[in-house]
């Protein structure tokens, strides 16, 4: 680990990697590009902050897929302490830039790259005057997933990044590896967990060309450059899984971390008999809280804490302390500071078996009925789950108050819903039960990340 | 409000937040653009045409090419360097005889993709592959098509490179 300061780490670290450096080499869809060659685009963003006359804490808005461009101008950000609001969501909104107070932004206004990952200025381009005062320790500011909650813009510093990036080191890509990338980089596990611990220790970096979003082309890229390396969600790996080549592929890769959602049912399967790990975390934690070990999963477990401090509080929810804990949230056009020291709440009930967490559900899925009688939905939830084997997964909810629906997710065809186990877990609450919905796939309810959505169902 | 409405606004709330994002901005969702990422591409009928007579051209023909051209050894030391491939790279034709291609001219060649292809060609006596590349040139990086081709008669290695 560097003993620099953190304000000077970026460019020690950058500087020594990618400096006249042949590795890492990035294979993107629109270009092939060696680290020496990266950082010289690097340093053209780092001119053209500079000519604009960018301090330390002026935002910037990084708006574009990923690219060679949106690399170099991250990378050119974190050089020039520049907070940099990954707002990939918003690309062509044209008040994103007011949105995040900031100067300029790459996929906004008129400012892009090529794709070697220069900029390329149009004539129309301005610099934005900001409103506000500059951030100067807020360095990323990245949206949460919403599933969780509501969905909240996460201000990250140099401390809480570096205190994942070095917690995680050992445990992720590392030298000589082939990273295949199917992650979103615009979401803070794709970004900290896996984008920047590969640039900082692997041999190549492969961009898959669909973004993980096909399973087909993530075995086919792996294949072809021999990925060695590949972190992904539950629900890549379970559809990377049912194809006829991607349990080899999913087992012949030397690491990666799976992680955004808890995997269960017959991922928990694939993934033990691979060398991936369980990774767990929030934006919120920058979004490192806890690794499994390779190839170490049951259902819903979580792995132990790495680099912060965890207790259970009131109703098994989990609380996290630490450096990786956000300084902040982005709000109302400012940044709003956070106590560092704070236990943040991370919604999620867990419970914990010599240190290894194992995740239940999330604390607010619980709900009240119009008579005022609580019902412990996770509870419920996790009986249903381990009192009748054949059910993988199980959500109930109520639609109006009074009434309880309940959705059955069955393991395999043939299973008729047990009717006696149900009452027998749900007690008196039976008897508001009016509907019983038996699954088989639950890939048509689950979120994107792989967990279930639940309110979605509920929706429908 | 009763739970109902509880569930009922919960639900709502999500499906907005899905859908529209916090900040009241308007939902412009990227689009999914499938690309092929070609890291061997089809071999171009430019340069395919030079690789049949490089190995027989003189040094004036190759210094009048538009196409950088490098030939070296099997283990990378250069042998001849063309004049548009000095004026690609800033480097004069004289400094470079005799150092290293992959370890003291063009460092940034020297990973798996590009020294690997090289090496893996030499020693299987089949080297001819083309792939694209962003070389810094005039201190900016540049898309680049290479191609690494062994002429089988001659037993000379070429590597040539086409600014895109």
């Amino acid at each position: 680990m560097s003993v620099l300061s953190v304000d000077t780490r970026w460019r020690s670290d950058l500087y020594q990697r990618l400096r006249g450096q042949a590795d890492p080499l990035f294979v993107l869809p629109d270009c092939t590009i060696p680290a020496a060659s990266l950082w010289v685009s690097v340093r053209l963003w780092v001119d053209l902050f500079r000519r604009s006359g960018l301090q330390p804490g002026d935002r910037v808005v990084l708006a574009t897929e990923p690219s060679v461009g949106s690399l170099a101008f991250l990378l050119a950000g974190l050089w020039e302490q520049l907070t940099i609001a990954i707002a990939l969501p918003y690309r062509g909104v044209p008040d994103v830039l007011e949105a995040f107070d900031a100067r300029l932004g790459l996929g906004c206004g008129g400012l892009d790259a090529d794709a070697p990952g220069c900029p390329v200025v149009s004539q129309q381009w301005a610099l934005r005057k900001a409103i506000g005062p500059c951030t100067p320790e807020a360095r990323l500011i990245t949206r949460t997933s919403g599933t969780g909650g509501s969905p909240t813009w996460v201000v990250l510093s140099d401390d809480n990044i570096w205190s994942v990036i070095d917690s995680h080191r050992e445990h992720v890509a590392q030298q000589g590896d082939i990273v295949l990338s199917i992650l979103p980089w615009h979401h803070s596990f794709g970004l900290i967990i896996d984008l920047l611990p590969a640039l900082f220790n692997a041999g190549m970096i492969i961009r898959e060309a669909s973004g993980g979003r096909d399973p087909r082309s993530i075995i086919a890229c792996a294949n072809h450059w021999g990925a060695t390396y590949c972190s992904m969600v539950p629900l890549q790996a379970q559809r990377i899984a049912e194809l006829p080549e991607g349990l080899d592929f999913i087992r012949s890769l030397r690491g990666g971390v799976v992680g955004g959602a808890p995997a269960v049912g017959s991922t928990v399967d694939v993934l033990s008999s691979s060398r991936l790990r369980v990774g767990y975390g929030q934006t919120e934690a920058s979004p490192g809280i806890c690794l499994g070990r390779p190839g170490e999963w049951t259902a819903g477990f979580i792995g132990r804490p790495v680099g912060c401090t965890v207790r259970i509080g009131d109703e098994g929810r989990l609380l996290v302390q630490g450096p990786n804990v956000c300084m902040g949230v982005w709000a109302n056009e400012r940044v709003w500071r956070l106590n560092q020291n704070r236990w943040l709440d991370t919604g999620d009930v867990v419970e914990s078996h010599r240190g290894a967490l194992t995740y239940i559900g999330r604390a607010d899925n619980n709900f009240k009925l119009g008579n005022g009688r609580m019902v412990d939905a996770i509870g419920i939830e996790r009986d249903l789950r381990s009192e009748i084997p054949a059910v993988e997964d199980a959500i109930i909810y109520s639609p109006d108050g009074e009434t309880l629906h309940l959705c059955l997710v069955f393991k395999s065809a043939g299973v008729e819903p047990d009717i006696h186990a149900i009452r027998r877990v749900l007690g008196s609450l039976a008897d508001r039960v009016t509907h019983v919905t038996a699954r088989l796939d639950s890939s048509s309810i689950r979120t994107s990340k792989g967990s279930l959505d639940r309110l979605g169902l509920a929706a429908a | 409000m009763t739970t109902a409405e509880l569930l009922r606004k919960r639900i709502a709330d999500r499906r907005a937040q899905t859908d529209a994002p916090s900040l009241n901005l308007p939902p412009v969702l990227s689009p999914v653009t499938p690309l092929v990422i070609p890291p061997v591409l089809p071999l171009s009928n430019h340069l395919s045409d030079l690789c049949c007579s490089i190995a027989s051209m003189s040094p004036d023909q190759l210094d009048a090419l538009d196409v950088g051209v490098i030939q070296c050894t099997d283990s990378g030391k250069i042998l001849f360097y063309n004049k548009a491939q000095a004026e690609f790279a800033k480097r004069s034709p004289e400094d470079v005889q005799g150092q290293n291609f992959f370890t003291e001219v063009a460092i940034c060649c020297s990973n798996p993709l590009f020294y690997g292809a090289f090496k893996r060609g030499i020693s299987t006596e089949d080297l001819d592959i083309e792939f694209n590349y962003a070389f810094t040139f005039r201190v900016k990086p540049t898309l680049v098509r290479v191609r690494l081709y062994r002429d089988a008669s001659t037993r000379t290695n070429w590597i040539l490179i086409k600014p895109l």
